[in-house]
């Protein structure tokens, strides 16, 4: 389990950073960890580990949200990394994040497992349970919606 | 069909589908250049900074531990972990949460040996304190180990540790202040707590009372 947390903590982190906050990110990553933990023996590899982590992510995130109400998202602002602007960054970071930040949460979710985290449309669905067909349209409403909100 | 241009960018058409679209981009310039706002966008969003994880050692050591009944293991056990607790907005407190928050106070455990040796010092030391109120008093041992500051220091407090670049939050009384280590110092002149108080999870952790 160990090993486990090595190879995955980061990315779990990340995406629950994203879904629900910088406050409870780290609490939420540790919950998802020792949930997988008492779980592991019903994991029987039908996704890959990581896939099979995120899905427990996103049901701690929302167990977490409905314990604590949500919380704004981070802005990149208060993210500790620095921005180094790409040239030809056609797409202003702020305010892509601040657009991500107001998706509605289907749609943040299906953005946050494929763009973010590289999963495949068959990954997402499988961690988020619903149909492939469904993360499509998801996706492609969630990129609509983003593009409005940026005017690209 | 619109669904199918996003998929497309993404590689996740079958073949025929894909092929189909690739002729329909080919022959018409606005489909193309949607095509690649969508791959823009896509790119864009996977080149956001992302947010430098903290946590994986309290992690790893929440693992180790014996498996513990389901209250505990719902507390955030943020020990030896530095996560920057930032106040977004008021937080909306119901009496439920409320008493939870107390109940996380009181069965916070000390990050290290370190830290609960100095508690125990703190409490040690305490006929070295004046008691003209003025002065960091202890709670009743009972509750929490954490020493006081009067609520009137508060926004002096606050405005020293954002002049070092640190942050504080406080929520019901319980205050964290996390600030460089070379201004630990100065923080606990500034707002009278006492020297013994260790600097740890980059920073410390005190109550505002009175």
């Amino acid at each position: 389990m160990e090993q486990v947390v090595r190879d995955h903590y980061d990315a779990v982190y990340r995406f629950c950073a994203r879904r629900i906050g910088l406050t409870r990110a780290a609490d939420v990553a540790q919950d998802t960890f020792l949930t997988a933990q008492r779980a592991l023996g019903r994991f029987r590899g039908e996704s890959t580990l990581r896939t099979w982590l995120l899905g427990i992510a996103l049901n701690e995130c929302r167990r977490s949200n409905r314990r604590h109400g949500s919380e704004p998202l981070p802005l990149d602002v208060e993210l500790m990394c620095p921005l180094a602007d790409d040239e030809g960054d056609l797409v202003d970071r702020q305010a892509l994040a601040a657009a991500l930040a107001r998706l509605s949460d289907d749609h943040r979710d299906v953005v946050l497992l494929h763009e973010l985290q590289g999963l495949t449309y068959e990954e997402v669905a499988t961690a988020l349970k619903v149909p492939v067909g469904t993360v499509k349209s998801r996706l492609h409403h969630a990129f609509a919606n983003l593009r409005k909100e940026l005017g690209a | 069909m619109n669904g199918d241009l996003k998929a497309y960018v993404d590689g996740e058409l079958p073949p025929d589908a894909a092929e189909r679209l690739r002729a329909a981009l080919a022959a018409d310039p606005a489909l193309a250049r949607e095509a690649e706002s969508i791959r823009r966008l896509s790119d864009a969003l996977r080149r956001l900074p992302e947010p430098e994880p903290v946590g994986q050692r309290a992690t790893l050591a929440a693992l180790a531990r014996p498996a513990r009944p389901l209250w505990q293991v719902w507390l955030p056990a943020l020990a030896g972990c530095t996560v920057l607790l930032l106040v977004l907005a008021p937080l909306q407190m119901q009496a439920k949460s409320a008493a939870k928050r107390t109940r996380l106070a009181v069965y916070e455990r000390p990050a290290s040996i370190a830290a609960a040796k100095s508690a125990r010092t703190l409490r040690a030391g305490q006929d070295d304190l004046s008691s003209d109120g003025r002065s960091p008093s202890f709670v009743d041992a009972t509750k929490i180990e954490l020493p006081i500051v009067p609520l009137r220091r508060r926004a002096e407090a606050e405005a020293f540790v954002r002049s070092v670049g640190g942050t504080i939050s406080v929520d019901k009384g319980l205050a964290r202040a996390r600030y460089p280590q070379a201004s630990h110092e100065r923080f606990l002149e500034k707002i009278g707590l006492p020297k013994s108080l260790h600097w740890q999870a980059e920073g410390v952790k005190f109550r505002f009372e009175g």
